[in-house]
């Protein structure tokens, strides 16, 4: 053992020795509520002014049980406005639920509506035979609710006359679009009431 | 100096474009069947007893290590002839012209073969007829697999 | 706010874009169509709406009504009634009438009509002889074509093609569209291949093998003389004539190299084109005559590749399939035709320059030597049917198939005359 490891040693004991005082005496350890029972406090008052004390701790007292029942009465408000906000909020998804669904069927009718008028037209449309031209021409159609065809005009031309013409010979040899017999009225005047048709030469 | 150089190598270049484009002034003929088939005719055919057939896959011109065995049984043979003829054939599938190509092709491989193997290049002659001359003009495989060929006649 | 926004989006919900229904096949069916016997002061007419019907009818692009259907037979628009026609589905009505004013010449009167719109569509007239019949109906076919369908017919064009009747014999023809009128150009017992036209259609390039090896001769059509281009005695195949009539684009083959060459036929010079050690074949010009298709197995597997004369500079045009060859452009020179193979089926596909995909258009299996009309609306091909070898043809739109007649023995390559003027 060299001298300045005993000298270490013992300068680690008289600091752990110091360090224990220190706690014990002065209580670093002690939870705080033992501390301040432990500390005594009085206070010498007059009788009245003992009685006025009290009775303003009393108020005091009345006072938070008060607001205690004041803050609970708003938290049960709170929880009320919650509750009818929701409702509220799903009262208003479910309205939404109902349109996106009417949306949805009008779609699908619309859709199947359309591959009936593709059908028909198709089957009528001699299409002629181009080479290899990429063309279009766009028909707008407008019928009456019987389905009879009102008119049809061509409003952009493929530049090709005979092309054109074709489109022209498949429309003039129909005078009703049956298809769209039985389908709601509303659906029918959103959609079919005035429409485009676009004869392409190629998909 | 670098600037002087480049405009030599910029005035010689021209030169030897120049030459490539007039073909039919630089380049010698190379040994085609240029002769009629008659001159085979008057000449006689060397007989080998040998398959005189080398096969191919389809749409390739390599030779298969049987083959080159084959190939390498004439290598004696053409000591003493006078001509080889190589004759590149193709079964019908694909394009006429590119099979024309094809067969050439793949007579040459046996060409090529037999000059690696001692034979003078100046005796071998190498034509194809494509798909043109069939020996089997089914449409199946064992057809096929009959006229995808490389005749080897010696004279 | 909220419920402004939630307006504003049902509100464009309610007021969706105009409805726009797109159609684009059109009928399976054939437009009809019924040629009514022509009227004239003899009973030749008939002969004359006869030749105007095959013609039409040739590529199976119009499906005919037949004579005892019809209901009325008007040679003119004063006895025409649209109404007789639209009961019986017909889309095209073609009548006409025949005079013979002595004995060899014949004037002809003919009317188109298209019955859905209820209009006149051509009306016209030609003088000719009348032993020239044939000739004088297929102009009237080509007009009555073009007045239904917008482009120029075909029916006056020619082709060139290899017939192989029996082994060992070769000859190289030339006949109508139709069959008819067969012409032997040149016959021998070596192969001959790759028949191609000039675009004066005076002289026809093709390959004879008489010599023993592969050589290109150029044919005078009307005097049947023939010379060999010459080159270096060596393997030179796949002539083809430019479209501005001035160049040859070749095949030689140097040293067992087949390349591209162009031989000049102004002043004879024959200029190198590709390089490559791998197989380059089957120049097609494109329609400006800058440019040239061709056949090269220099990726690994036979593929399309695009040169630009001027430049030499070359790009890859074929992506998908194991076999590309035999491209050629449409009139339009936007699109190509070529042989497609995939795992030793071969067919005719169709390809845009400008995208990847190749569209494959017969369902016959052995096909090859596809040749496009100069209407471009219209392939021929070679196909086969066991041992023998026939021509096939289809519509571009892929509604109407046809082949043509039988042959005796083996046909192949053909090749479609350019316009006739």
């Amino acid at each position: 053992m060299t001298n300045s490891f005993v000298g270490f040693l013992n300068s680690i004991f008289v600091h752990l020795f110091l360090f224990a005082i220190l706690a014990i005496d002065f209580s670093i350890f002690v939870p705080q509520k033992d501390r301040i029972n432990t500390i005594p406090i009085e206070f010498v008052t007059f009788p009245i002014e003992k009685e006025n004390n009290l009775k303003k701790i009393e108020n005091i007292k009345n006072e938070s049980i008060e607001k205690n029942i004041q803050k609970k009465e708003l938290i049960e408000d709170l929880k009320v406005d919650k509750k009818k906000q929701l409702n509220f909020d799903s009262k208003r998804k479910l309205e939404d639920q109902i349109a996106e669904t009417k949306l949805l069927k009008e779609r699908r009718e619309v859709q199947i509506t359309i591959a009936l008028i593709q059908d028909r037209i198709n089957s009528i449309w001699k299409k002629p035979s181009l080479g290899n031209k990429n063309i279009q021409s766009e028909f707008v159609i407008n019928l009456a609710p019987s389905g009879e065809i009102l008119s049809f005009d061509l409003i952009s031309s493929s530049g090709d006359k005979v092309f054109d013409e074709s489109a022209l010979a498949a429309l003039s040899s129909i005078s009703f679009i049956t298809e769209v017999i039985g389908l709601d009225r509303k659906y029918f005047e959103r959609n079919f009431r005035s429409f485009n048709l676009v004869f392409k030469s190629k998909n | 100096m670098k600037t002087y150089k480049k405009i030599i190598i910029l005035s010689i270049f021209p030169l030897i474009v120049g030459c490539a484009t007039q073909v039919s002034d630089l380049v010698t003929s190379t040994s085609y069947a240029s002769a009629e088939s008659d001159e085979y005719a008057s000449v006689e055919k060397i007989d080998t007893n040998l398959d005189d057939l080398i096969y191919f896959e389809f749409d390739k011109a390599s030779l298969s290590s049987d083959s080159k065995d084959l190939i390498t049984k004439y290598v004696d043979f053409a000591k003493n002839a006078k001509a080889i003829r190589l004759e590149g054939h193709c079964d019908e599938r694909g394009t006429r012209e590119y099979n024309l190509a094809l067969g050439e092709k793949r007579a040459i491989e046996v060409k090529n073969y037999l000059i690696i193997k001692g034979v003078s290049s100046s005796k071998i002659k190498v034509i194809s007829y494509g798909e043109e001359k069939p020996i089997d003009i089914n449409s199946n495989e064992n057809a096929w697999k009959k006229n995808r060929r490389v005749e080897i006649s010696l004279f | 706010m909220k419920y402004f926004l939630l307006f504003f989006v049902f509100l464009s919900l309610t007021i969706e874009a105009k409805l726009k229904i797109e159609i684009s096949q059109g009928s399976k069916d054939l437009p009809k169509i019924a040629v009514v016997p022509f009227k004239s002061n003899l009973n030749e007419g008939e002969s004359i709406s006869f030749l105007i019907q095959d013609n039409l009818t040739l590529f199976g692009e119009f499906k005919a009504l037949p004579k005892e259907e019809m209901l009325s037979f008007p040679s003119s628009e004063k006895n025409f009634f649209n109404r007789d026609w639209k009961i019986l589905n017909v889309d095209y009505v073609v009548l006409g009438s025949f005079q013979e004013n002595n004995s060899e010449l014949i004037r002809i009167e003919y009317f188109v009509f298209n019955i859905s719109l209820n209009k006149l569509i051509l009306r016209g007239d030609i003088s000719g002889k009348y032993s020239e019949k044939e000739e004088i109906s297929k102009v009237i076919s080509n007009r009555v074509y073009k007045s239904i369908t917008g482009l120029n017919g075909v029916f006056n064009t020619k082709i060139a093609y290899i017939l192989n009747p029996s082994k060992d014999k070769y000859k190289i023809c030339v006949s109508d569209i139709d069959g008819s009128d067969e012409q032997v150009l040149f016959e021998s017992e070596a192969p001959l291949m790759s028949p191609s036209w000039s675009s004066d259609l005076k002289k026809l390039a093709y390959v004879s093998f008489e010599k023993g090896f592969p050589e290109i001769y150029m044919q005078d059509l009307f005097s049947g003389d023939r010379e060999p281009i010459k080159t270096l005695g060596l393997s030179n195949s796949a002539p083809v004539w430019s479209p501005d009539n001035k160049k040859l684009a070749f095949v030689m083959s140097l040293s067992g190299n087949p390349d591209i060459y162009i031989y000049n036929l102004r002043n004879k010079k024959i200029s190198r084109h590709t390089t490559h050690y791998g197989i380059d074949t089957e120049p097609a010009w494109s329609p400006n005559s800058k440019k040239l298709l061709f056949t090269s197995n220099r990726s690994g597997s036979p593929q399309i590749y695009e040169l630009t004369i001027s430049s030499n500079r070359i790009k890859r045009v074929t992506l998908d399939g194991d076999y590309n060859a035999r491209a050629s452009y449409f009139p339009d020179g936007k699109d190509i035709v070529l042989v497609h193979g995939n795992n030793g089926v071969f067919h005719i596909g169709t390809k845009k320059l400008k995208s990847r995909f190749i569209n494959t258009i017969s369902k016959t299996t052995l096909d090859e030597s596809p040749t496009i009309s100069p209407n471009g609306n219209i392939i021929i091909y070679a196909t086969k049917n066991n041992t023998q070898g026939y021509l096939a043809g289809l519509t571009l739109d892929g509604k109407s198939k046809f082949t043509l007649p039988v042959k005796l023995g083996s046909v192949r390559e053909p090749a479609w005359s350019p316009f006739m003027n």
